[in-house]
């Protein structure tokens, strides 16, 4: 699914944009704790979306350690500009939803995104 | 689980962590990271690699006095990752270890850490592990092994 299918379908806001625009994300994971994301390690090299509410900029580190290409922020969050800067410098794409994280993770899985695969190595 | 090195090396990098701040957690993972992709460029080992000292530097940042610091010792075929502290260390390791269980702080939950998972997702990870703790500080020792090909991406 493209970026700009990803905000049609959240009613969401690109607030950064430099980075792989033309992506085809596969994959979603949700979470606000880094390490439940950080568990995620072992998906596939399919592109995936890191959906959370955590705005600062260790959202944009667990990113570029895990390879994701792009950020998805719900409930209309203010993002610190620092956190905006960090993932312009490393062009990881900030997305913002004035969802909640729930209704955001419906819209995109009905839409037929799929949640990252995992296992317990 | 055998601790042997099974190369030599003199590739060894400090990395020092600030304790009590919690706003750059991940960033010596990130230099990490990029450090060692001139070595292992395969995409697939240096996740598992960040994601280790990623919580390793979380350890570090959230829970000692005075911080810590991070030794990586490059192999040819892994990476062993020392991670060191003067304290004050953990009161209960089996508690430590156990998923969920953490003593971080509430402003440390609100940038999204001190879940309580961190040393489990090193042990999961890792290929070894050791840990050992006292008031003194603690030492965690872990090795990630890069059992492909480097030269594959």
């Amino acid at each position: 699914m493209k970026i700009d299918e990803i905000c049609e379908i959240t009613n969401a806001e690109i607030l950064q944009p430099i980075g792989r625009r033309d992506v085809d994300i596969r994959y979603a994971f949700a979470a606000d704790l880094m390490s439940d994301t950080l568990f995620i390690i072992m998906r596939d090299d399919e592109p995936l979306l890191l959906i959370t509410g955590v705005t600062n900029t260790s959202v944009v580190r667990t990113a570029i350690i895990l390879d994701i290409p792009a950020i998805m922020i719900v409930r209309g969050k203010q993002v610190p500009e620092q956190t905006l800067e960090l993932a312009k410098e490393n062009e990881i794409l900030v997305l913002r939803s004035s969802n909640i994280m729930f209704v955001t993770c419906g819209l995109l899985y009905k839409a037929g995104l799929e949640g990252s695969p995992w296992k317990i190595r | 689980m055998e601790n042997t090195l099974s190369n030599s090396t003199d590739k060894v990098f400090l990395y020092e962590v600030i304790g009590a701040q919690f706003d750059t957690i991940g960033s010596k993972a990130l230099a990490v990271k990029k450090m060692l992709h001139d070595y292992f460029p395969k995409s697939d080992y240096l996740r598992r690699l960040g994601v280790c000292v990623f919580e390793a530097e979380a350890n570090l940042a959230i829970h000692t006095v005075h911080g810590g610091s991070i030794e990586v010792m490059v192999f040819s075929d892994r990476v062993r990752i020392t991670a060191k502290d003067d304290g004050p260390g953990m009161k209960d390791m089996k508690k430590a270890l156990t998923p969920g269980f953490s003593t971080a702080p509430e402003t440390a939950r609100q940038l999204g850490f001190g879940g309580g998972v961190g040393l489990n997702n090193i042990k999961r990870f890792a290929d070894y592990f050791y840990i050992e703790s006292s008031k003194k500080g603690t030492t965690l020792v872990f090795e990630v092994w890069n059992d492909d090909d480097p030269t594959t991406h």
